[in-house]
Parts: structure tokens; sequence; C-alpha cells
């Protein structure tokens, strides 16, 4: 609203200004101009100015007094603020609802106040102050608007210009880019600037950042964000003055599983994608907010698309999972969605070749082998990928044939799944950043769920956290401690014996982290219990801090397990004769019968299809609605981006119809009739971006009978870039893996 | 005048023989004159006007100055005598027909570009789908572009 607006709202309701101002109307907002002895009478009568209404904050910036003492005061252009102290101005200009602009300050990196963009004038200081380094002083008078500011604003943008090419038009940054934004916002309308531009070499930073480094401002970002954040020390800022460049120090690629995340965060042109490279504008983009699926932290996407086509991925702001970060694989798996695709039912004939056949043929076929076989004989495994809703149909399909023979891929032969606790992370993602002890047994954070790394790392940083681990000798990109490789130094800390207990028992929020690849194990019982123990010990599980974690490896995982997906026999794929793969990719088929009839429903030829009678072709994540769990427990759902690819179908229709083909109607037709049948069996689904805390009985200790054995933990993941059929059948993965990880 | 059609017609029989006689009359179209009146008209118009040129598939530009009624001293008689309508004037004919330019469309076809300049094509529009021009992008044309954005998984390929 205007303040002429405002002025004539005022002058309205007053009643003896408009028997004044009856015969003519004021045109200008100032009355007092036009006629003064009016403005003399106004104020004797007007009761005093209503103030305008105080802006929001700035992107919805939140903040909470820890102490209500520590709040102090400050005037942004004549308003004031409460703020807690030790902010900076620029945060309390952001609370003010002030929009300072800014290149090299991002509120989850370093300070660096090397842009001089944010400046402000400051009442009593002799020159503007760069408001993002600046503390916020009691009483400070803050003014963004004056002349001052504006002058120095257009100063530092001239600057910034001044080497900076002027190629937007081909700029993959085009558009969403802060310079373009800002010099049209803040900048001045014409430069002073004749000479040569400055050009620098564009350096090389792996498969997946293009570097254009002319465009680069210098904003250290970049550089920040490696050390800070990713944790590899490979950018770092060379020269001096005008010769001043971001580069690797020798020629090197930049290793990190974090690397995409300059792309969001360069403010300018100079980071991009590289598979993006003039693939498309990004206002020609359909943004779909959905959810992740190559690991089990369930990270928030945004997925942008073309028609039906994925073009990229991007972080999407979830501060209790993924922050605004999301790992290389999640970002750039996108190219797998685009190959390999199963993309018509098929058939293997007499001869061992596929045909394709109509989708009435191919399930009349399964229909008629499943109900050939005995029940006991009939085994379905869901795959990593696998949503909710089709796990459960997938179930109560097999449950209404007999079979009770029917998990989830990497949950192992004989999972917890009546303890809830026992599979998920309990202290969530964020509650990491309380813990001040970390013990990692068999799980290696930074390939198996990047995120929850970065969280740790974040930890480490802030606090100065303890981490150690038993597993393998592997990289980590903080202090880490290796006490062991086996079971039996977790076996010493349980029993006492180990040096590490103390830290443990001392720290005031220890934090235990179990690899979802130890499910694998034959002694699984034997180590969940020595973890246990651990955590009875350590005090690791109390009412206000629950410190006994299990990171999950894959998407589909938890839901699996509180769906009840649980094979009756562990050598039930042994005698199976009739195996149903529902996107089952790593399972080990060597052991199903060579005469036993396995149907593939997946979205990519990847690894099972090979031993397939039957391929039944299905959407993947980009392409349907689905919920999924995430390895804290936090039920989130996926939403279409793009139209499925050829023939394929809905994992959870293609189940429903081979019901109705093979006689035994599943009673639901719609979505939502299939998760009122999943809030029968678990309620916690449904209530999505919730965490739904496992219930936590103490009294229910493991009853092991298991002999614990000596084999040292392996590696759950060998290739971070290729964990499941859609990062398989990419292009871009296979070169990182290639690249970066030398496979 | 029909004297001299008359005259110039029985020396043509002397010199060539009836029988190549008839079939020159038949190519020339004047058998279907009696039932094309159009035709006829402009085989009439023809009579005493000089030919300018004849392009490449066989339209014959004519034109006659003096005594004919300005603008409608250019014509044309197409090649076809049975279907013949004004698509099939290619481009650098069309400028002289229509008094665009007096240069005649053999002078023109010398700025005709060799590298990208394309083959005229008559407008074939009724004639059936498989004649009919289709732009790049057209369901009906048959080299028309791939826009399956995801490569299917080939079973060939098994073991």
């Amino acid at each position: 609203m205007g303040l002429g607006l405002l002025a004539s709202r005022t002058l309205k309701t007053s009643r003896i200004l408009s028997s004044q101002y009856s015969r003519f109307r004021p045109i200008v907002t100032k009355p007092g101009l036009q006629s003064p002895d009016a403005s003399a009478a106004a104020p004797a009568t007007q009761p005093e100015p209503t103030p305008p209404p105080p802006k929001k904050p700035v992107g919805g910036a939140r903040f909470h007094f820890t102490n209500p003492d520590d709040a102090l005061e400050v005037f942004v252009d004549g308003f004031p603020v409460k703020i807690p102290k030790g902010m900076t101005v620029l945060q309390a200009c952001e609370i003010a609802g002030v929009d300072i602009p800014r290149f090299c300050y991002h509120s989850r990196l370093s300070i660096a106040g090397n842009c001089r963009m944010c400046l402000v004038e400051v009442e009593k200081s002799p020159k503007p102050v760069a408001s993002c380094a600046m503390p916020a002083l009691p009483g400070m008078k803050i003014k963004t608007d004056t002349p001052l500011a504006k002058k120095a604003r257009e100063g530092v943008m001239e600057f910034l210009l001044m080497n900076h090419p002027l190629d937007c038009p081909i700029c993959d940054q085009g558009g969403e880019c802060d310079l373009q934004d800002q010099s049209m916002a803040f900048g001045s309308d014409r430069g002073r600037f004749t000479e040569m531009k400055r050009s620098v070499v564009d350096k090389n930073l792996g498969p997946l950042v293009k570097t254009v480094m002319t465009r680069c401002i210098q904003c250290t970002r970049c550089v920040r964000f490696a050390t800070e954040v990713a944790g590899v020390q490979d950018l770092g800022m060379l020269g001096r003055g005008s010769g001043e460049e971001i580069g690797t120090y020798v020629e090197k690629l930049m290793t990190s599983e974090l690397s995409g995340n300059v792309i969001d965060i360069c403010p300018v042109g100079a980071l991009t994608s590289k598979p993006f490279a003039f693939k498309a504008r990004n206002w020609e983009l359909k943004g779909t907010e959905t959810i992740d699926v190559t690991d089990a932290v369930g990270s928030n996407i945004r997925i942008d698309s073309r028609g039906p086509e994925v073009m990229r991925i991007l972080p999407r702001l979830n501060e209790d999972i993924n922050e605004e970060w999301i790992s290389d694989k999640t970002r750039f798996c996108y190219d797998g969605l685009k190959r390999q695709r199963l993309n018509d039912p098929m058939i293997r004939d007499a001869n061992g070749r596929f045909k394709a056949v109509s989708w009435r043929d191919a399930l009349a076929v399964v229909a008629e082998v499943a109900l050939q076989v005995k029940p006991e004989e009939i085994v379905g495994i869901a795959g990593k990928l696998s949503d909710a809703e089709s796990m459960m149909a997938l179930k109560d399909l097999l449950n209404n044939m007999g079979s009770n023979n029917v998990w989830c891929e990497g949950t192992g032969t004989s999972p917890n799944a009546d303890l809830r606790y026992r599979y998920l992370m309990n202290s969530s993602i964020a509650g990491l950043e309380k813990a001040d002890v970390f013990l990692l047994v068999g799980t290696q954070p930074r390939v198996e769920a990047a995120m929850v790394n970065a969280r740790i790392r974040k930890t480490v940083r802030a606090s100065n956290a303890k981490v150690a681990y038993i597993g393998p000798p592997t990289e980590f990109n903080y202090d880490c401690q290796h006490l062991g490789t086996g079971p039996q130094t977790l076996i010493e800390i349980a029993e006492g014996r180990h040096s590490f207990c103390s830290a443990i028992s001392n720290a005031k929020n220890p934090a235990i982290i179990v690899g979802a690849g130890l499910f694998e194990r034959d002694d699984k019982d034997a180590i969940f219990a020595a973890v246990e123990a651990i955590a009875k010990n350590g005090n690791v599980i109390r009412p206000d801090w629950n410190g006994f974690n299990v990171l999950l490896l894959n998407a589909a995982q938890a839901a699996a397990l509180d769906l009840g997906l649980v094979p009756e026999s562990s050598n039930s794929i042994e005698s199976a004769k009739f195996l149903y793969l529902m996107g089952a990719d790593d399972v080990n088929l060597d052991k199903v019968p060579a005469d036993a009839f396995v149907v593939y429903q997946g979205h990519h030829g990847d690894q099972s299809v090979y031993r397939a009678n039957v391929i039944l072709p299905s959407a993947a994540f980009s392409e349907k609605e689905g919920t999924y769990e995430n390895t804290e427990g936090c039920s989130q759902q996926t939403l279409p981006a793009v139209p499925t690819v050829g023939d394929a179908r809905d994992d959870w229709k293609i189940i429903r119809a081979l019901s109705e083909v093979a006689g035994i109607r599943l009673p639901y037709d719609t979505l939502g009739a299939i998760r009122s049948r999943m809030r029968t069996v678990a309620p916690n689904l449904l209530n999505t971006d919730e965490i739904e805390p496992a219930a936590f009985g103490p009294s229910l200790s493991l009853d092991c009978s298991q002999k614990i054995s000596s084999t040292p933990f392996k590696a759950a993941v060998e290739n971070f870039y290729m964990t499941d059929s859609i990062t398989r059948a990419s292009k871009i993965m296979a070169q990182c893996s290639a690249m970066l990880l030398k496979k | 005048m029909a004297t001299t059609v008359v005259k110039s017609a029985l020396q043509a029989i002397r010199e060539r023989g009836l029988r190549t006689f008839l079939r020159e009359l038949k190519d020339d179209g004047f058998t279907k004159c009696f039932f094309d009146g159009n035709l006829l008209q402009t085989k009439i118009h023809n009579i005493g006007a000089t030919v300018v040129g004849v392009d490449k598939f066989g339209n014959k530009y004519y034109e006659k100055l003096g005594d004919t009624q300005a603008g409608r001293h250019r014509w044309v008689e197409y090649a076809k005598k049975d279907r013949y309508d004004a698509s099939q004037v290619p481009p650098e004919w069309h400028g002289w027909l229509h008094f665009i330019t007096d240069h005649t469309g053999d002078e023109l076809l010398m700025l005709k570009p060799k590298r990208y300049g394309v083959e005229h094509k008559e407008n074939l529009s009724g004639k059936g789908n498989e004649f009919i021009y289709h732009s790049k992008g057209h369901a009906l044309n048959p080299g028309q572009r791939d826009w399956t954005r995801y490569q299917s998984w080939q079973p060939t390929k098994a073991e």
C-alpha cells in the first residue's frame, strides 16, 4: 500500500478534513503544501498518524529468543525491531522485512563480508557498513533506503559488473541469477567502464560442475561451502586484486558427494550444472515438489521437467531432513530416468526371447501360473524404490493367494519389524545436532546417506562432537576415530572393556548409529543385542534423548517394515515356484530354482529382468504418487512430475489388475482407498511430513541365542553413485564413478 | 486471321504428314479445347503472341504487346492440359507473370541460391495425404522427428 493511498484514507476518515475538502479534492499526497491553514488544523484534530503495518520478515525468517533478557531493539528505517543478541545488521533487517541485497552472505555459511553489496547506512557511523558482518547493537538506527546506501550499492554493482561478461542470453543461470536480479533492482542504469574486461581460465571440477570462471564475482560462497559443509579442501582463492580467482590449487576434480550444491549457492553463472548445460532455460520448466528415493533420507526435491522429460532436480528447503542441500546422486540421477526404461509388457517365449504383448495377455499368463503353484511356493520381493501403496497391494495380493513370503530387499531374511525403534533413526536427523558422541557401527554415512553425514559433520564442527566408528577403514570428512573392524570391538565396548566406553558414559547425548547393511548378516540379532547393551550401559536411551539409531539404506525399507513385509521362512526363495519381483534388482537370484516362474514388475531393465519370464512395466518415482518413509520414520509423498513412459502403469494399479484377473479382487480402486487400507496397518504412513517417534519399551530386550561371528563388517554400499536401478542406468552416475571413484 | 491459321495448318500437314500433325495437335491440347473453354481461349489468345520463355515444367509464357488490354498482355499456357492451376508456376516466373518485374524467369533463375534453394512443388491439396506437403513435425510426415524422450530397454541384449 502506497503512502498516498494511506494519506487519502486518513483524509476520508477524518470528518473535519472531509468537510474542508468537499469542494476540491487534493491530488497531491501532502495536503499541507496545498493549503497552509488545513495543515495547521490537521495536527490538532487528527489522532496520531497510524504507522504503516509492520512488514513480514523476508522469506519467512524465523527466530526465537532463547533468553528474553538477550533481546535488543534496533530501528530499521525508523521502525523498532526486537531481535536476539548476536544477530547481524542484515539479519535484523530481514526480520524487519527489508531485503538487503547480498552476494557473499549465505545464512548457512560463515560470514565473509567481501562482496560489499549489503552496505547500509547506520546513524553515527562515518561510512556505510557491510550489514552482513556488522553485529547489531542496542538502539542502532539502520537506514536501508537513504541516498547514501543507494549510492553505495550502485557503486558496488558497477564494480561487480566491470569484469562480468554480458553473456546472460547464453548463460544457464540467466533468469535465476542473483546478479541479474540485483543489478535490475539496485544497480545503476549505466556504467562508466570502457576498458577491456578481464577473462579467467575455466577450471575442470569434474563431470558435474561446469565452470565459466570469467563470470565469477569472487563471493567465495563455493569455497566456504566446500570447506565448511562438504568438508573437502578442494576449492580456494588464488591471487589478489583483479587477478583473484577461484580454483583448485592444482588440477584436481572436486571429489565430494555434495559438490552439486555449489551450483545452487553460486549467485552468478560461474558454477552451473554440466549435465544441464544448454539443455533448457529455467523459465520453460515446470517444478514439481516431491521426494528423493535414491537413499533412505528422503531429501525434499523439486523435479524440474519440460514436457515428458525430467530436466533437472533441485533441493527444497526442509530444515529437519536435508536443510537446503542434496547429494550428487539425488541431483544428477535424473538421466537414469530416461534410459533403459521398460515400456511394454513382455513375455519370454520358448526360445528365451522377450516379446512385447498387451497388458491383457501378460496379466492372463501371470494369473494362470500364479493360480497353479502351491501357496507356500509363491514369493514376493519389493524393491528398494517401492512406495508404501504398492507394497501394501503386493502384500495383500500374496496373502490372498495364501502366501506370506513377501519382503523388501535389503531387510535381510528375518528383520525385526515388531519394534519400530530397532529400524528407525530414533533421534531424528535434525536431532543428531544435539549429540556429542557418535558411535558408527558398520555404517559409512558418507556413502549410505550423504545428508545424514552432512548433519554429523555440522555437529562435529559446531560442538566438537567425538565420532568413532567400527567397520572397514574408510575416509570421513571429519575427525573420526577408528575403533575396529568387526563385532569383537563391539563386544568389547558392550562389556565395558574398551577405552571408548568412558566416552559414551561421560557424554551428555551419545548417539549410536547402526548401519542397515548389518541386516543381511546371519548374526544380526547378536550384533543388535550388543548394541543395545552399549545403549543400556551408556544411558543412550532416556525419556528426553533417544540415541539409538539405525541408518537405513534405501527408501522403501522403513515403510516395508512398518507394513510388516517380513518373510515367513528364511529360505523361501530356494523353494519358490512363482517369484514376484516388484522392482527388486539387488536380490541374489542364483538360488531361484530353474523352473520357477519369475515376474519382474519395474521401470528399468536392470539386473533381475534377465531372469524374468514376464515383464510388467511400471512407473518410476518421478511419475507416480506414492508414500515413502525415510530413515527417521517421517513419511512423505511424491507427486508425479512427468507422464509414465510407453505402456507403463502405476505399481499398485498393476497389482490390483492382476488380482482381478486372478479372481481374487483386492478391495481398492483408488489411491485413497489403498491409503485407507494402509491406515489399518500402519497409520503413521498417512501422517505425512511428520516424524512418528517409535514407542520404546526398555523391558523388551533382545533375547539373543545367536553366536556372534568374527567376520568383520563389510561396506554396505560399494559405489556411492550407483546403488539402484535408476542410478545404474544413469550415464552421469557412470561417469562420476569412473572419474571420481576410479571404478 | 482465320485464313493464316488454316494456311499454316495445311503447310504443317504437307511437311510432316497428317498423322504427325494430328499427334502434335493432341499433345498441344487442341483436342481438349472442345471441352475446356478456358484452354480454347488461351489458344486463341496465343495467336500472334510471342513466347517469352518456357520453364522447366514446360509451361509457356506468352506476351503480346500492342492491341491487348494493359494488364492482360502476359499469360501462361500450362504444360499440363488436363489439370492445371496457378501453383504450377515456379517462383522465378511468378514475378514476370504478375508484372512484379520485367525480368523473365530465365533471368531470375540465376539468382536462385544453389545450396539451399529447394525445387518448386505445385500445390497438391486434395490429391491424397501422400502427395501433400507436411511440415516437419506433422503427424503424417514420414520423416517426422522422434519425440520419445526416453530410451527403452532392448531385450535383444539379454545376457
